[in-house]
């Protein structure tokens, strides 16, 4: 059945979405700054999985699965840089600056990126294995079943952290009073760089997952951290649960829509919904309305 | 007798320009409870905000005899003092025992056996520890942000306006907590400006107004 | 000479001089090709200095209106052969256009949602250059785009076509500087720096940002149409976020304020590309770390590295008068507020609060914290909507006005933290706050400065100011403006018993002159003496109204604020 095979596309695409998000929200709750490099991040996981696939050896199949804690760690390792020069030194300086230094982060990757692969579009290995599956009379596609179930067992892992360590709760300390988290003792530079590693790592998680079926570009950055923002603006300003429902909004909408006419008109039309429910709700669909008036 | 276990000398506390706080010295004896009575905009809580090292100042202070003025907060903190602020600020989001947790010592055998003993003192606590901070009641919140301070057995508490916005009925269940922190042989430090409140439960007294200590002990001091 | 060039202006002629002399004798024509597109650039930059640095607002469709001005030049140009007389304008139009469209919703949301706005539009019209084949070219884009011809005479290329467009340049500096006023350029200022107080000054923040915004999208179509007659081709490349990061880029590196900050980030990002050639692919890279470095480093440009903007002043010291100078006369009024209440979520800030001032009236405000005094203020001046009651000013009900319409309709206000913008002098503070609310008292800065003895520090930064001058200068700002009511929130908070005692002397000589004031303050010792009223707030409500010694004795207000005997 068709449909059965595109909501399962949606959501792979969406579990996909969904790690790129909640990433972004990580940082933007330890630090309340938006981080522009988030999308590269996703790209440089993906030409993560691209250069490390390159000593596999070839022909024997083996599961792209493989190259995902590599890539967890290139990608963690690629977050402590992004914090360390784009949010440390400036910390204390208005919002508008770290999106300025993220931004720039972000063209220093991209282009590193570039100026080492090339261009090109670029694929990583199937995950585990290409082709599908009957199921139900539905043909499943492989790839997208491994999309979802590692989409939900690295979200699983990061809840269990946050719920149930003490790390986790000192980072959610940090999220709702950064002052008083510091009066009780906990570090704040090291919840914030931690923050940096953790979301960077799922952004390179996606880029691994979304390699194989999708291509990966060093130019997709742009478009990934679109989608991440408005999944944000749709979830709700810092909430976790909130971006990973509007990743997964956006990836229906995505292949929904362009199921019926082309992938163009998809994208068109989202940002011209995210346009809308922006001017309607210029708190985002779920923020506090404006009480004083500017 | 005990030697104070807090003592401060000629502190001053400047905030863009504005001296909050000039010149003030105290101490602070180990099972005692001293006040610091002053009116809104008198200083309490930039004072306070300074010994925890949350606001820059000058002059000298002393805990249990080592000059803690250059240390950071999170130093502080790990020599023993701990701070609840004004309004009390627990984690909304976070539940009660999560709260608790949170302040607690590194180990995790160590963490359970405060929370524990933070139960035993806060019966109420004990009855909702899945509960999220933010459900509840105004007296209760205190009472998480009090035995949130116990998580990490200090010497020194200090406490900013534990009786704001509370209920008379319900200032008595605090005024207890406060008697119980002092009993553990740690010095408690309370700014406050109801005075109804503080009047049982001071053994000591101090006024501050604009920024000084403008009388000493209303009372003897207790050794 | 130790290298530092004094003064921008000079800075800027010796640089023009050499460029033009370069230009003219020493470049290739390729040379000046470079130079041509630095011209576009400067354009672009100084379009994007409007939104992004005086506005302070991160927008990210200063590409996407680049790339409007580039493709409506560049179909009609290789479409239908029009002339670039009407092609110019036309690309400014459009882009204005689009600009103004979303302007509106746009320019309401706060830092993270405007850049996400700006970045899905500039998203969205690069979606459709790239796929509406029929009217862009699709991903090739469009070709034969005709150079600049006007008339007779044709600018096609080489030297015609730089000189054509740095006179475009230089006509573009021109609408800058006339439209950046020092005036202008300090309200937007104070909306930067002390966005709580700009309605006090009578700045409408909105209309501001408005006139920024549109006057970026329209230089921004400017650049882009003379950016296609340099190259003769249009493509979706500019359309692209890679316009956006140049712009942003050379911003940051030139500068964000300032007429040589734009010229300098250009020149310098076009010529890198040749300078750095040997980088390759990794050029792109190296202007990353610029960028990042510019924004650590240099967060005011490289421009502010290399020229001091204004010289130094000394403050000018006058000599004591023989007595405090008098304030003006007030015309006199009364505010009468029934009625109010105001709910914020869980919480009623206000409930039920009627009171009236009349003119000499000193009504001093206490309440313990959370009481509603701010919230009071922010009632009367306009910066909260009531949900119920009215608010009259004389014959004026005021209550669903807009909070600088009400200052400048004669009730001003001060906050708790003064809020002066720290690079603006005393002067330029009290100036911009009267020219804005312009209520046409007539008064000079130094008559305004005088009676608060400030003429001594007319000429100093905000930011150098000692804390009780500045409490002082927030008053004298209020005052200025000539109001008839005056709301300060906390005049006396951190200040020394001496700077209190000034304090005190200024209210009772004004309510002398005929101003009504409304004092919220923790202080009683400093009420007690000053105020006529004394009015007591508890959880929102009015519990006492009555001089100071009746509402002192009151025992409710005892009971609610004090707690304590020795007052």
């Amino acid at each position: 059945m068709l449909i059965a095979q595109l909501a399962l596309n949606a959501l792979a695409l969406g579990s996909a979405y969904a790690l790129v998000a909640i990433g972004f929200v990580l940082v933007l709750n330890a630090t309340t700054a938006v981080n522009f490099a988030h999308g590269e991040s996703v790209v440089a996981g993906g030409f993560a999985a691209v250069a490390l696939a390159m000593f596999l050896p070839p022909d024997l199949g083996i599961p792209g699965l493989i190259l995902l804690p590599g890539v967890l760690v290139v990608t963690a390792v690629l977050g402590l840089a992004i914090g360390a020069l784009a949010y440390l030194p400036i910390h204390n300086r208005p919002p508008v600056s770290v999106f300025v230094t993220t931004i720039a982060v972000g063209i220093i990757i991209a282009n590193s990126l570039n100026a080492g692969f090339g261009a090109a579009p670029q694929t990583a290995p199937a995950l585990i294995g290409v082709g599908s599956f009957e199921f139900l009379g539905a043909r499943l596609s492989r790839q997208s079943l491994a999309i979802i179930v590692t989409a939900i067992v690295l979200i699983g892992g990061l809840a269990f952290v946050l719920q149930r360590t003490q790390l986790g709760r000192q980072f959610r300390a940090c999220s709702q009073d950064p002052e008083m988290a510091r009066a009780l003792g906990i570090r704040l530079t090291r919840i914030t760089m931690l923050a940096f590693a953790l979301g960077t790592a799922l952004a390179g998680a996606a880029g691994l997952l979304l390699a194989h079926q999708f291509f990966i570009s060093p130019s997709d950055g742009g478009s990934l951290i679109l989608k991440a923002y408005i999944a944000v603006v749709i979830g709700g300003w810092g909430s976790l649960r909130g971006a990973a429902a509007g990743a997964m909004l956006i990836a229906i909408f995505e292949i929904g829509v362009a199921a019926i006419s082309s992938q163009p008109v998809a994208e068109g039309l989202l940002y011209i919904v995210v346009l809308l429910v922006l001017f309607v709700r210029p708190q985002g669909l779920f923020g506090e309305p404006q009480q004083v008036r500017a | 007798m005990t030697s104070p276990r807090l003592e401060i000398q000629n502190l001053s506390v400047t905030h863009n320009g504005v001296t909050a706080v000039s010149g003030a010295s105290l101490s602070a004896k180990a099972g005692n409870i001293t006040v610091l009575l002053g009116a809104n905009g008198a200083g309490k809580s930039s004072l306070l905000r300074a010994l925890i090292g949350l606001a820059a100042s000058t002059g000298a202070i002393h805990l249990d005899g080592q000059d803690i003025s250059g240390q950071s907060t999170e130093d502080r903190i790990r020599n023993g003092i701990a701070w609840v602020p004004e309004g009390r600020r627990v984690f909304p989001g976070m539940t009660v025992a999560e709260n608790l947790l949170v302040a607690g010592p590194e180990r995790p055998a160590l963490r359970a056996a405060r929370m524990e003993e933070v139960f035993d003192l806060f019966p109420q606590l004990a009855a909702r520890p899945t509960d999220r901070a933010w459900q509840l009641s105004g007296g209760q919140q205190q009472m998480l942000a009090i035995g949130r301070a116990l998580m990490a057995k200090p010497k020194l508490y200090l406490l900013d306006e534990p009786s704001l916005g509370l209920a008379p009925r319900i200032t008595g269940a605090v005024a207890d907590s406060l008697r119980a922190l002092a009993a553990g042989d740690s010095a408690v430090l309370v700014a406050e400006q109801n005075v109804g409140f503080v009047e049982p439960l001071a053994d000591r007294t101090l006024l501050l107004r604009n920024g000084e200590i403008v009388s000493a002990d209303r009372r003897a001091p207790s050794s | 000479m130790t290298g530092r060039i004094t003064g921008r202006t000079g800075f800027m002629l010796i640089g023009g001089v050499a460029l033009a002399v370069y230009a003219l004798f020493f470049a290739s024509s390729y040379d000046q090709r470079i130079l041509t597109l630095s011209g576009v650039y400067v354009i672009l930059v100084l379009g994007y200095q409007f939104i992004f640095g005086h506005a302070g607002a991160l927008s990210l469709a200063q590409g996407a209106f680049f790339g409007t001005g580039a493709y409506v030049t560049g179909i009609l140009g290789s479409q239908f052969g029009t002339g670039f007389l009407l092609t110019f304008p036309l690309s400014i139009a459009v882009a204005t256009i689009i600009a103004a469209i979303v302007a509106v919703p746009v320019l309401r949301l706060q830092t993270h949602y405007f850049a996400l706005a700006t970045l899905a539009l500039s998203q969205l019209l690069f979606l459709i250059g790239v796929n509406w084949e029929s009217i862009t070219g699709g991903a090739n884009g469009l070709s034969g785009v005709p150079g600049i011809t006007i008339g007779a005479w044709s600018f096609t290329r080489g030297l015609p076509l730089l000189a054509i467009v740095w006179a475009i340049v230089g006509l573009a500096m021109v609408v800058a500087y006339r439209q950046m006023t020092p005036r202008r350029v300090a309200a937007f200022t104070v909306m930067r720096e002390t966005p709580l107080a700009a309605p006090s000054f009578g700045i409408d923040a909105g209309m501001l940002r408005l006139r920024a915004f549109l006057l970026s999208a329209a230089f921004g179509g400017a650049a882009g149409a003379l950016f296609v007659h340099t190259n003769r081709v249009v493509s979706p490349d500019t359309l692209g976020f890679g316009v956006m990061i140049t712009c942003l880029t050379m911003t940051v590196v030139g500068g964000r304020f300032g007429i040589a900050g734009a010229v300098l980030g250009a020149l310098l990002l076009t010529h890198l590309p040749e300078w750095f050639r040997f980088l390759d692919a990794y050029y792109l890279v190296a202007v990353g770390v610029l960028l990042l470095a510019s924004v650590v480093f240099a967060p005011n440009g490289i421009v502010s590295l290399l020229a001091a903007d204004t010289e130094r002043r000394t403050p000018a010291r006058r000599p004591a008068g023989p007595g405090p100078v008098p304030f003006p006369p007030a015309r006199p009024t009364h505010l009468s507020a029934e009625n109010l209440s105001k709910r914020y979520g869980g919480v009623q800030a206000l409930e039920a609060v009627t009171l009236h001032l009349e003119s000499g009236d000193i009504a001093g405000v206490i309440g313990p914290n959370g009481a509603g005094k701010t919230t009071l203020a922010n009632v009367l001046t306009g910066q909260a909507i009531p949900d119920t009651g009215r608010i009259q000013l004389g014959d004026d009900d005021i209550t669903a006005q807009a909070a600088q319409g009400i200052a400048r309709k004669g009730l001003a206000r001060t906050f708790q933290t003064p809020q002066l913008p720290e690079g603006l002098r005393v002067r330029d503070v009290v100036e911009t706050a009267q020219s804005y609310t312009r209520t046409g008292t007539g008064l000079s800065v130094e008559a305004a400065l005088a009676p608060f003895g400030l003429l001594e520090h007319a000429e100093t930064p905000c930011g150098a100011l000692p804390h009780g001058v500045r409490r002082r200068v927030e008053i004298c700002r209020a005052v200025a403006t000539g109001p008839q009511i005056l709301v300060l929130d906390e005049p006396a908070a951190g200040l020394t018993p001496d700077e209190q005692a000034e304090i005190s002397d200024i209210c009772t000589r004004l309510a002398g002159e005929g101003l009504a004031i409304l004092l919220i303050d923790h202080n009683v010792e400093f009420l007690r003496p000053l105020a006529t009223r004394l009015i007591c707030m508890e959880a929102g409500r009015v519990i006492a109204d009555a001089t100071p010694a009746e509402t002192l004795a009151d025992p409710r207000v005892r009971d609610a604020y004090f707690g304590m005997n020795d007052l």
